[in-house]
C-alpha cells in the first residue's frame, strides 16, 4: 500500500488526520476498533476503511493486531491523533514494528518525494524539522486540522479479526467533563492561569467568556495541581493548541510551555500583574494591572460596544 | 522487588544561547530532565523498606554529572550506560538501549519513567521500553500506588478519569502530579556521595551503534519567536486602558 493510514477512534478526529494526509497528497486508508466510526469513516476514506474487531473498547489495547496491520499494508506514513491513548498506541507498536515515531508533528510537509516534520522541543523554546525515511509513525495535534469534506468515492470496509492486549484493566471511568464550547472550535477563549487565587474566581473567567461568546481554558497547574478545570482544558505543549480569533490570558506567566499552545491564535490578549511576565512578549495587546479590576472593567466595556455605546 | 526508575540528563534550554546564525549549546548546562525528578520521587514513594530502587540512565559522558544529584533524592544505585552519541539517540534507541540493560539488572518488577522529556518531550521511550520487555504499561498517571503484585494508577482520557490495574511486572509514565519532587537535603546529598554508580556499555548490553542510528534526519535547532504586536496600554487608569484595549479589538474584527 503507498499512501497514509489514519488511525481513528471518532469520526470527527479521523476526518482532521485525513485533512493532514490530503495536505501531502497522499491516498488515505484508515482503521479503528470502532464499527461506528468504520461506518462513518468510509464517506471521507479514498480507499480502504480496516475495522479492528475484537474483545476490548480501548483502541491501543490493539497495538500487536494494529502493527501487524501496518506490517502488512506498508503504508508510506501512518497518522495517529496527538492524545494519551494515541500516544500509548504509536509508541507500542513502532516499537514492535522498529520504525521512527515523531510525536506532535505541528507542521507536515512533502516535496513530493520526502515528508518533512516539524515539531516542538525544549518546551516550544525552539522547533526543529525532521526528514522521514521509510514507514514512520506520526502523532498530530488533530485540533491544528479541519475536519476532511466527503472523499468521491465511498471507502471499501474489511473486517480484521484482533487480539486484545488486556492486561492493564479499568476498574472504573468517571466524567470530568465541564459544560461550555469545546476548544477546538471556540472563536474566543479565555485562558486562566495560577494568578487567578480561588477557584470561586473563575466566575469572572465564565463572565468574561460569556460576553465574548468564548470558552474558558487554563494554564496545566490549573487543571493539574489545582484541579479547577478537567486536563482537557489547559493550553500548551502538552495539552490542548487553539486556532481562535481572541485569547485572553488572565494571571499567566507565559512560560515557552504554555505559549506553544497559541502559536495559531489570531489576536492574544494577556492581563498580568507582572511588567517583566514573559506572556507580553507572546501578547497583541497587554494591560499590566490587577485581573480582579481589570476583568470586570473589560466585560463592561465589551457589553457596551456590543451596544453600540 | 526491584524499581528500576528511568532518568534522562537534558540540557538547560535557558542556558542554550540564541543568536542569528542558530542555537549555540555547547555551553548549556545539563540537569535532570524536569518530569524525571517527579518520577523518581514516584519510584522512591511505592518502595518499601526492602525494595530496591535504581536509577538508570543512557547518555555522553555528561549523564555521569546528574548521578549524585539523582542518588540524593533517594535511589539506591545508578546504572549509566554511556556512550559518546547518545545525544542524538532518537526514542526508538534510547528504549533499545534502556529495556536492554533492564534485562541485564535482571528481576526488576517495576518500571517508573517520567511522561516525557523536557528536551524532546516525545512520550514515547516508556511505552517504547514496555513493548520491548513484553511488559503492559500505564502512561501518564496523575496518582499511582502498588499493591501486593498489582500496580493501580489514574490517569485522564480526554474528559475521562480512568482507574486503571496490571499486574507487575509492569511499565509506568508518570506526570508530575504524581509525586512532588523537592530539593534534596543536606543529610541525604551526603548520603548520596556513598552510593554506587555502576557504568555500563553498548557492547556489553550486546548493543552497536549502527542499530541504534536514528531513523530520521533531523535539521537543526531553531529558536521559535512569537510574532505578535506586543502593544501595551500602560497610561492612564484602568478604565482608559480597557477601553483602549477594547477599541483595538473591535479593530482587529475580534469582537462581535
Ligand atoms: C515538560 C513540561 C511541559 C509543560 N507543559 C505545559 C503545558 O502544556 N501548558 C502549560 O500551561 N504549562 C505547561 N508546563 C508548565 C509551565 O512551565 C509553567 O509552569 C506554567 O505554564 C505556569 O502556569 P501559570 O502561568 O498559571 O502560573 P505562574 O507561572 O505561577 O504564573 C502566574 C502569573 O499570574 C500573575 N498574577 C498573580 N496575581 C495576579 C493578579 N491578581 N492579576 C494579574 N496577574 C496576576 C503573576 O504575575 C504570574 O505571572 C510544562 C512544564 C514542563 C516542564
Amino acid at each position: 500500500m503507498t499512501g497514509a493510514l489514519v488511525v481513528a477512534d471518532t469520526i470527527e478526529g479521523g476526518r482532521r488526520l485525513i485533512t493532514v494526509a490530503a495536505g501531502l497528497n497522499l491516498p488515505v486508508s484508515a482503521v479503528t476498533h470502532d464499527p461506528t466510526v468504520a461506518t462513518g469513516l468510509t464517506d471521507y476514506v479514498s480507499d480502504v476503511v480496516y475495522h479492528l474487531v475484537g474483545s476490548s473498547d480501548r483502541l491501543h489495547d490493539y497495538y500487536s493486531a494494529f502493527a501487524g496491520l501496518v506490517r502488512d499494508r506498508q503504508p508510506d506514513l501512518v497518522l495517529i491523533a496527538d492524545t494519551v491513548p494515541g500516544r500509548e498506541l504509536a509508541a507500542m507498536s513502532a516499537a514492535q514494528l522498529d520504525v521512527a515515531l515523531v510525536s506532535g508533528a505541528t507542521r507536515l510537509v512533502t516535496d513530493g518525494t520526502r515528508i518533512t516534520a516539524t515539531r516542538l522541543v525544549y518546551g516550544g523554546s525552539f522547533e526543529r524539522e525532521e526528514q522521514l525515511g521509510g514507514l514512520t509513525i506520526v502523532t498530530v495535534p488533530t485540533e491544528l486540522h479541519h475536519p476532511a469534506a466527503a472523499s468521491a468515492t465511498t471507502a471499501e470496509r474489511v473486517t480484521v479479526e484482533a487480539t486484545a492486549d488486556q492486561r492493564v484493566t479499568v476498574t472504573k471511568r468517571a466524567t470530568v467533563t465541564r459544560s461550555g464550547p469545546d476548544l477546538a472550535s471556540a472563536l474566543a477563549i479565555v485562558g486562566v492561569g495560577l494568578g487567578l487565587r480561588h477557584r470561586d474566581d473563575l466566575s469572572l473567567a465564565d463572565e468574561l467568556a460569556g460576553a465574548l461568546d468564548g470558552a474558558v481554558a487554563c494554564t496545566r497547574p490549573v487543571a493539574e495541581d489545582r484541579g479547577w478545570l478537567p486536563t482537557e482544558r489547559y493550553i500548551g505543549i502538552s495539552g490542548a493548541k487553539i486556532t481562535s480569533d481572541l485569547y485572553v490570558a488572565l494571571g499567566i506567566s507565559g512560560q515557552t510551555q504554555h505559549t506553544a499552545g497559541l502559536r495559531d491564535v489570531k489576536v492574544v490578549v494577556a492581563i498580568n500583574s507582572d511588567p517583566a511576565a514573559p506572556i507580553f512578549a507572546a501578547a497583541d495587546y497587554g494591560i499590566v494591572g490587577d485581573l480582579y479590576q481589570i476583568v470586570p472593567l473589560l466585560i463592561q466595556a465589551i457589553e457596551d460596544s456590543r451596544h453600540g455605546q | 522487588m526491584n524499581i528500576v526508575v528511568c532518568y534522562k540528563s537534558a540540557l538547560e534550554e535557558t542556558s542554550m544561547l540564541v543568536s542569528s546564525s542558530g542555537v549555540d549549546a555547547t555551553r548549556a548546562r545539563h540537569k535532570i530532565s524536569d518530569y524525571d525528578r517527579n518520577a523518581i520521587a514516584a519510584g522512591m514513594g511505592v518502595a518499601t523498606e526492602t525494595d530496591r530502587v535504581l536509577a538508570l540512565t543512557f547518555g555522553g559522558l555528561e549523564a555521569k554529572k546528574t548521578a549524585k544529584d539523582v542518588l540524593s533524592r533517594g535511589p539506591d544505585q545508578v546504572y549509566a550506560v554511556i556512550a559518546n552519541d547518545a545525544a542524538s539517540a532518537d526514542g526508538a534507541a534510547t528504549a533499545k538501549v534502556l529495556a536492554a540493560a533492564i534485562r541485564s539488572i535482571g528481576d526488576v518488577d517495576l518500571v517508573v519513567c517520567g511522561e516525557g522529556s523536557s528536551d524532546s518531550y516525545a512520550h514515547q521511550v516508556g511505552p517504547r521500553i514496555a513493548a520491548l520487555l513484553s511488559m503492559p504499561v500505564m502512561s501518564e498517571l496523575s496518582e499511582f500506588s502498588v499493591e501486593g503484585t498489582a500496580i493501580k494508577g489514574k490517569r485522564t482520557v480526554g474528559g475521562v478519569t480512568e482507574f486503571l490495574c496490571a499486574d507487575l511486572p509492569a511499565v509506568a509514565t508518570v506526570l508530575p502530579a504524581a509525586a512532588e519532587a523537592p530539593i534534596p537535603g543536606l543529610k541525604a546529598v551526603l548520603a548520596a556521595g556513598k552510593k554506587p554508580l555502576t557504568e555500563m556499555t553498548l557492547a556489553e548490553l550486546g548493543l552497536d551503534a549502527t542499530s541504534l542510528a536514528p531513523k530520521t534526519s533531523a535539521g537543526p535547532l531553531t529558536a521559535v519567536l512569537a510574532s505578535r504586536k506586543r502593544i501595551l496600554f500602560p497610561d492612564g487608569d484602568a478604565s482608559s486602558q480597557v477601553a483602549g484595549l477594547v477599541g483595538a479589538l473591535v479593530k482587529e474584527g475580534v469582537l462581535r
